[in-house]
């Protein structure tokens, strides 16, 4: 794995502002590790000061706190906008989770609202995705941060036999599923029997040179109409009713199966070296009763679980198994 | 202890504190919910709180965190990159403040359901201002998490009372 930073010809400039000194440093350290050089980073305590910083730092990137005395970051952004700053990248780090809030600041073009608690992983994805149109094309800066990360981190965002699926590939995933849509993924929640949706979406897929099924992908109903209704573009109130039925769309459907499909260029790489190639062989609906999901949820490791969580959406669940019988 | 919401998972309360934690300290540390806390809710000098409006319930619940000093110092020092001798008095509190925070997300997650809760803003409190608020307010449950120099709670209120 290289530990060479992308050589950029100017400095990428952040912003961090949060009125914790304590979290700026770990903002700050989280940045450090993203893979980029030269990097500046400047920080302010509140929304006031970095309207200050903006007009003289000139940040590519604004990493924000949302509860903050005086100015909110919310406050600040919408500040931005109306003083002509159309074109500063914005993007939250906050425990706020009110539907209706975080719709707002993707309103006004928040690129991202990552919570707290996060892993440095999660920030480098957010803001490689942030900043792709500065340092190269989108996937070049997408992988950036897992081919450019420290020798001392490894197996954040590569996935492994042990875990088929990281946290930081999933978020990846995710993002170029859900687009602007704020989630949040919470990682090695175990996927168990008693919690599934009567209803579940089940992915089978094939590995080249590997007899029988390689892997297989599970989405509870939930996760299906979040997946599938982000991907969708479809509105909260039109996805609720769905996820309270059990019975995603059509649409919806046909978007998890792309996702889930996605998820085998995730899987290729926790296949032995060389790369194997994943494909997915096929997805079918089974009943939470159905006897293989038993015995599948009941595997101890090559696994990765996450639960899934989209304001305003609710929470769903997946889980990505590699065969080990 | 009553009001524990329908749907509040405890393991999950005790992980996500657990998660807030390592992030914050760099230690894992286990979290539990205490069966019986009345005689050692002690105040500390790094006692925070954090008031949740609950508009649906029109009620306002709130979180206390009581850190001791070697914890304080831990998390500091994570937090900041530094030595504990190094760090200010400011800073333990700037670290402390977050950690009420943190930990008031994650109890406040599962208190919620589905319904908003509007978090406030931290708040220091006095020993004058702890002794009110435990007079005038009401647990629910009351987490605890000890390392050999430390004990750590984490108080939720289900009815908050903040000293004006």
């Amino acid at each position: 794995m290289s530990t060479v930073p992308i050589q950029l010809p100017s400095p990428l400039r952040f912003l961090v502002v949060d009125d914790s000194r304590a979290i700026q440093a770990i903002v700050r350290r989280a940045i450090m590790h993203c893979g980029y050089s030269p990097i500046e980073v400047e920080t302010a305590l509140d929304g006031d000061q970095a309207l200050d910083l903006v007009e003289t730092f000139k940040p590519d990137l604004v990493i924000t706190d949302w509860h903050m005395p005086k100015v909110s970051g919310l406050e600040m952004v919408q500040a931005l906008r109306q003083l002509g700053h159309e074109d500063v990248r914005v993007g939250f780090v906050t425990t706020e989770r009110t539907p209706a809030l975080l719709e707002e600041a993707i309103s006004n073009g928040a690129l991202f609202i990552l919570h707290k608690p996060f892993d440095d992983a999660e920030l480098a994805a957010v803001v490689a995705n942030a900043v792709k149109d500065l340092v190269g094309e989108a996937t070049a800066a997408a992988h950036s941060a897992a081919a450019n990360f420290p020798e001392s981190a490894p197996g954040l965002i590569k996935s492994t036999a042990e875990e088929p699926i990281s946290h930081a590939a999933m978020q990846l995933l995710l993002m170029d599923c859900l687009g602007s849509i704020p989630f949040r993924l919470i990682p090695h929640e175990k996927m168990v029997l008693e919690k599934l949706t009567i209803n579940n979406l089940l992915g089978l897929y094939a590995a080249k040179d590997i007899k029988g099924v390689y892997a297989i992908g599970v989405m509870d109903a939930n996760a299906v109409c979040m997946v599938g209704g982000g991907a969708a573009r479809m509105p909260p109130n039109d996805v609720r009713p769905l996820m309270a039925s059990g019975q995603p769309s059509t649409v919806m459907m046909d978007k998890a199966n792309d996702f889930l499909r996605a998820a085998a260029v995730s899987l290729s790489e926790s296949a032995a070296s060389p790369v194997t190639e994943v494909t997915m062989a096929k997805v079918s609906v089974v009943k939470n009763t159905f006897a293989k999901l038993a015995t599948v949820l009941a595997q101890e490791g090559h696994r990765s679980d996450f639960r899934l969580a989209i304001p305003g959406y609710g929470e769903g669940r997946m889980a990505f198994f590699v065969m080990t019988s | 202890m009553t009001h524990l919401s329908p749907g509040y998972d405890i393991e999950q309360v005790c992980a996500g504190l657990a998660k807030a934690w390592e992030f914050l300290c760099g230690k894992e540390r286990d979290f539990a919910l205490s069966v019986s806390h009345k005689a050692v809710l002690a105040f500390t000098e790094f006692s925070y709180f954090m008031p949740l409006k609950m508009p649906t319930e029109q009620r306002i619940g709130g979180i206390g965190v009581l850190i001791q000093r070697p914890d304080a110092c831990d998390v500091a020092a994570h937090m900041f990159g530094a030595d504990a001798s190094c760090l200010h008095e400011a800073d333990l509190h700037d670290a402390c403040a977050e950690v009420c925070n943190l930990f008031s997300d994650c109890v406040a997650l599962h208190i919620s359901g589905n319904s908003d809760i509007n978090m406030d803003l931290p708040f220091l409190a006095s020993q004058a201002v702890y002794d009110q608020i435990t007079a005038q307010s009401s647990v629910t449950s009351v987490y605890v998490s000890c390392s050999p120099n430390a004990q750590l709670y984490v108080v939720e209120y289900y009815i908050f009372s903040q000293p004006q």
